[in-house]
């Protein structure tokens, strides 16, 4: 048999008090991080306490259970583990995509192509310095315009190639950038370790470190922008992360492994890498290669008609390698008939041949590749959006949400602090009015 | 479907959006205001590809007009020299007709092989015609006369130097792509050889049949010398047709250049031209989308339950 307390009460409508307060602090706290970055909305999840088992006396002996009020059982956190997973996988993307569009646009916008200054128009002004020289052959002039005009050619083809080189070096030094010992990449693995080791810590002692696993997911996010990345929860709170196609994961617990050699690592770096690379596979290399081959078909195919009239074979090396006296307009004597221009007919018909294809191929598939670049980019952006969309609404603070929260737990705070002065009161009846019989 | 829509995601939806619909509208507006739909190759790689090639044909009907163009004077000066070495065998012809006549004196006679002398002096000149100060009629050596009114030796009496001066080779000017065409003619098949040695030839021994003072050098003026001025002057009018052939095919090259400059002028300006109507239209279409959004996001980011309770 037992009997319940006549103070029971007071108790219960202050564990009501304390648990409406908590809930009314979580509140204060999301909207204080509506705006932060990667904050997860947080709530207080209420459960009735433990429930008392109550004997009525009497003839007929009932028991039954008398509730004992509400406690906060944990503060968890909103977050979709899916939507996660996604929104990395598409920030991947969204990454590889952005870096190349940026640099295959920078080697584009060298080109200047189509316009009065390209590379193009000079090659036909080239030609047609070609056809005034076998119009003229007689005049020094012609020969010097011709030679001018050649000079223009060959450094405007040395110069695209060195800005091609620029941008396969930019790609190089951001790489060297990211992934050197103060980059991008070592510090976000440092921070996720340092997370893991106070996650971990704070797990062991029971509690839930809420903000601490949004920072460290933050960290992941920002992470998974750079190359590929696994996540592996390791228990009590740590995870593991492997990197791109790093042989020993990056993060493991509170261990971080860097730097490791990538090969493919997908996202920023292995864009960075493809763009780089100084092999044929490279992007900016191939782009170089086949301004080699222009250079290299132009000088071969004017060189045929005029012996050493390009020197150098590749497009950083060519060069004029005559002057106006020795420009020769046919291939008759020495001295040749001053009105003999054979050589200039000959080498004014390659005009529209095949060094004219190889430059127009190349701004072609340039061009092509940025395109293709661009809207890859803007793909991996619009998923990249609608994964937000779906991590946001998930654990995005609504302020509709949490001003109506605030008042339901005001009101239950409110209700709570009623019950208690009614008990209360009920008690002040009891102590202070009861057996007053007499006195 | 999502379930929740925070007022984060509202917007940066809408700041999405917004950002979206200027960059398009910049776009629209570049290309309305530098005239062209192609302003980088990744606008349209394959146009970009056609207006490169289009670009460079049209540098070279450019070119090849002006190609024609100086072609055109080389034949009008060869023309009008051969025209001028006509009249003179006309001259001669008639000349030669009058020192035949029985009813001269030898004095008339050699009066009149003084005026072809001169009339020799006269086709040289002809022949030594430039262009642009070139000799056309020197083959290859344009910068030597084909012909020289200095004589061999100073005598009295002088012995005169009727050698060509220039030689075979010949001279063309590209007209078209991969076409090209000779605009010198060999004046020394008419002038140094052929009936008669040539023209000169046959008019040196004109002269001196006159000077013969002989019957049978004056029977030559009648029969053999105007016989070979003839088959001389058949021959000038076989080049000259050449020379009337060649300025015809350059007028009618000239003329296909021209056609390919204003085709290729088009295909370029509708390969890489903005088209005026449509991007306006375009423009203006984005104007009013962007103005939607920016009164739409105005009312729906506004408010919120905060507003509401007191």
């Amino acid at each position: 048999m037992s009997t319940i307390s006549s103070f029971f009460g007071l108790n219960t409508a202050l564990r009501g008090l304390l648990a409406q307060q908590q809930a009314l602090d979580v509140t204060a706290h999301n909207i204080a991080n509506g705006a932060t970055e990667g904050y997860s909305r947080q709530s207080a999840v209420l459960s009735a306490s433990e429930a008392m088992r109550v004997i009525s006396p009497g003839p007929n002996t009932s028991s039954g259970y008398l509730g004992s009020g509400v406690e906060v059982q944990q503060f968890t956190r909103m977050r979709d583990q899916f939507a996660d997973l996604q929104f990395r996988a598409q920030n991947q993307s969204l990454g590889q995509f952005e870096t190349t569009s940026t640099l295959v646009g920078e080697a584009e916008l060298n080109l200047s192509e189509p316009s009065d200054t390209g590379l193009n128009q000079l090659l036909g002004k080239f030609w047609s310095a070609w056809d005034d020289l076998s119009n003229n052959p007689e005049s020094p002039a012609t020969r010097q315009a011709l030679v001018n005009q050649s000079q223009l050619l060959t450094d405007r083809i040395n110069n695209l190639q060195s800005q091609l080189t620029g941008v396969r070096a930019e790609a190089q030094s951001q790489y060297a950038l990211l992934t050197g010992s103060n980059g991008d990449v070592a510090a976000l693995a440092n921070q996720i370790a340092q997370l893991n080791a106070s996650i971990k810590a704070a797990v062991s002692s029971g509690g839930q470190p809420n903000d601490m696993l949004d920072r460290r997911d933050a960290a992941v996010d920002k992470l998974s922008k750079l190359a590929q990345i696994k996540v592996t929860d390791l228990g009590q709170g740590t995870i593991q992360v492997d990197f791109g196609d790093a042989a020993t994961p990056l993060v493991n617990d509170t261990t971080v492994t860097w730097p490791q050699p990538l090969v493919s690592p997908g996202g920023q770096l292995g864009a960075l890498l493809k763009l780089g690379d100084t092999t044929n596979a490279g992007t900016i290399t191939a782009y170089m290669n086949d301004l080699d081959g222009f250079a290299s078909q132009l000088a071969s195919s004017v060189n045929a008609l005029h012996p050493g009239f390009f020197s150098g074979t590749t497009a950083s090396t060519i060069t004029v390698g005559v002057t106006a006296a020795s420009v020769k307009a046919s291939a008759l004597g020495p001295p040749a008939p001053s009105g003999a221009n054979d050589i200039a007919l000959a080498v004014s018909k390659l005009r529209g041949g095949a060094a004219d294809n190889a430059y127009a191929n190349l701004v072609a598939r340039i061009g092509g590749d940025a395109r293709t670049a661009d809207q890859q980019q803007a793909t991996a952006q619009a998923l990249v959006t609608q994964a937000t969309d779906r991590k946001q609404s998930v654990s995005g603070v609504s302020m509709d949400e949490e001003m109506s929260n605030m008042l339901k737990f005001q009101r239950g705070y409110q209700a709570s602090a009623r019950a208690m002065s009614t008990m209360d009161e009920m008690l002040d009846t009891l102590i202070n009015r009861t057996g007053k019989v007499g006195l | 479907m999502l379930g929740r829509v925070t007022q984060n995601m509202t917007t940066s939806a809408l700041l999405a959006n917004l950002n979206d619909l200027t960059a398009r509208m910049g776009k629209t507006q570049t290309s309305i205001s530098s005239g062209k739909q192609i302003t980088k190759p990744s606008d349209d790689p394959l146009g970009t590809q056609r207006d490169l090639g289009l670009r460079g044909a049209l540098e070279g009907a450019q070119q090849q007009q002006r190609n024609v163009d100086q072609a055109n004077g080389w034949l009008q000066s060869t023309d009008s020299a051969l025209g001028d070495i006509g009249d003179v065998i006309n001259r001669v012809r008639e000349l030669t007709v009058q020192g035949a006549s029985d009813s001269l004196g030898d004095q008339q006679r050699s009066a009149i092989a003084l005026e072809i002398d001169q009339l020799i002096d006269s086709v040289k000149d002809s022949a030594n015609a430039t262009f642009q100060g070139t000799y056309v009629f020197s083959g290859t050596k344009t910068t030597t006369a084909p012909y020289t009114n200095l004589p061999l030796s100073p005598g009295p009496p002088p012995v005169p130097n009727d050698a060509y001066q220039g030689d075979n080779g010949t001279i063309a000017r590209t007209i078209g792509p991969g076409i090209s065409v000779q605009v010198n003619t060999d004046v020394s098949a008419l002038l140094s050889s052929g009936p008669g040695g040539g023209l000169i030839a046959t008019m040196r021994k004109i002269a001196s049949d006159l000077r013969s003072g002989s019957a049978t050098g004056y029977d030559a003026l009648r029969n053999g010398d105007l016989k070979n001025l003839t088959d001389n002057q058949d021959a000038l009018n076989q080049s000259r047709a050449t020379v009337g052939a060649t300025m015809s095919r350059l007028d009618s090259a000239k003329s296909r250049l021209q056609d390919i400059e204003n085709t290729t002028t088009k295909l370029l300006s509708e390969t890489e031209d903005t088209d005026l109507a449509k991007a306006i239209l375009d423009l203006t279409n984005q104007q009013n989308v962007y103005q939607a959004a920016l009164r739409s996001g105005a009312s729906i980011i506004q408010p919120s339950l905060l507003d509401f309770l007191r």
